[in-house]
């Protein structure tokens, strides 16, 4: 079964929030902060992303609460698995 | 669908509503009217405000929950739900403009009869058709985009809705077509002046046919919402439902009586006032919810 790219597990997670709009968003987040294709997004780039996605998710809502816990899931993604190839960690691009 | 400026709406609806005020003052009083409720004709053309002026205020937000919606449906115009939310704000769009326009006509005809009284029936069905039809094509609209938005969350309506529905609706039908067929039976001078089998063809059967349009499109809307994820697009979507729905039981609500109109005169002219402002504050409060979910919507497009 081929892995899961990094950007598609995090529209799944952005997908809780933000339901259909949640591949649009992730995408836009990705072309126009780090200017690079969404399929190309690594684990280098997830640190940024997710600063990015706090600043839009934090004007859609007033609650904290959703932001720090959408934010929380965000972050797991950077910590490696225990035994998970680094290289798949940081996804498939470059 | 171009995706329209703000002049591009609202000056129609200014100069619409300029028209409606210039009928309201300047159109010769209906002494008729005038006087069942002992009124003077300044009292009357003060009265004729009093109930116009909210209206409009009713229309702008009207005006303001469709561009709004019109502006979240160009965002996501590309994708499947913004094929099936351009048919809902199409629909919008014909129940927002079918407000002022059923409003002047209605004035004008009502005019035109105190001035000619030989053109009495010709006006009542000329308003009765013009709403018809306003009310036919938004509801299908309507009803077409939420049953869109309902199939492509991959789920259906589930039987025990479906009977509280028919049953519901059953009742509503049976209802109206009892308050026609008894003022036609009861009352010399039906409004209609037609027989019988007419009025069933062209007044009861395409008012429940819209209706059943109507309260089909609230329901997939709302089974819509309820299917959908994500915690702050339902939010949104929450106020888009609930602004709907409020709209679309609010417009039938208002059929519904201007239909049934004759029984309304034995109301008093102050309960008459409270229900026409409570219908109106709901109806506005509709599109404003309305408008609020799709603002917030196209917030998450944009950010």
């Amino acid at each position: 079964m081929a892995a899961v790219s990094l950007y598609k597990r995090v529209v799944r997670i952005t997908h809780i929030y933000l339901g259909p709009a949640a591949d649009r968003f992730i995408a836009r987040q990705v072309e126009s902060h780090l200017h690079k294709n969404p399929e190309k997004l690594n684990a280098d780039d997830l640190s940024h992303l997710i600063d990015w996605i706090r600043v839009a998710v934090s004007l859609l809502t007033d609650d904290s609460e959703i932001v720090e816990e959408y934010i929380g899931q965000l972050r797991r993604l950077i910590e490696p698995l225990p035994g998970h190839d680094t290289k798949q960690a940081r996804g498939n691009g470059n | 669908m171009k995706l329209q400026r703000p002049t591009q709406t609202f000056l129609p609806f200014s100069i619409l509503s300029i028209v409606y005020l210039l009928l309201l003052a300047f159109l010769p009083t209906n002494t008729a009217t005038a006087e069942s409720y002992h009124l003077s004709s300044p009292e009357y053309h003060i009265l004729g405000l009093l109930l116009g002026i909210p209206r409009i205020i009713v229309w702008f937000a009207a005006f303001y929950g469709f561009w709004r919606l019109d502006q979240y449906t160009m965002a996501i115009r590309k994708t499947v739900d913004g094929r099936a939310f351009m048919h809902v704000s199409r629909g919008l769009r014909w129940l927002a403009w079918g407000l002022p326009l059923s409003g002047i006509v209605g004035n004008l005809t009502g005019g035109i009869t105190h001035a000619h009284p030989g053109f009495d029936t010709a006006g009542v069905l000329i308003t009765h058709f013009i709403t018809l039809i306003i009310s036919l094509v938004s509801f299908s609209f309507i009803s077409t985009g939420s049953r869109e938005l309902l199939d492509s969350t991959g789920k259906q309506m589930p039987m025990s809705g479906l009977r509280v529905f028919a049953l519901g609706f059953i009742f509503i039908g049976v209802a109206y077509c009892y308050a026609t067929v008894r003022g036609v039976i009861v009352q010399h001078g039906h409004p209609y002046h037609m027989p019988m089998w007419l009025i069933l063809l062209t007044v009861v059967i395409p008012y429940l046919y819209a209706w059943l349009m109507g309260f089909l499109a609230a329901y997939d809307f709302s089974l819509y919402r309820k299917h959908s994820s994500g915690l702050l697009y339902k939010s949104a979507l929450n106020k888009l439902a609930g602004g709907l729905g409020l709209i679309i039981i609010t417009s039938v609500l208002l059929q519904y009586i201007t239909s049934t109109l004759t029984y309304l005169r034995r109301i008093t002219l102050d309960w008459r006032l409270v229900g026409v402002y409570i219908i109106l504050l709901v109806y506005a409060t509709g599109f404003i919810l309305l408008a609020r979910g799709a603002n917030q919507l196209k917030m998450i497009e944009e950010v």
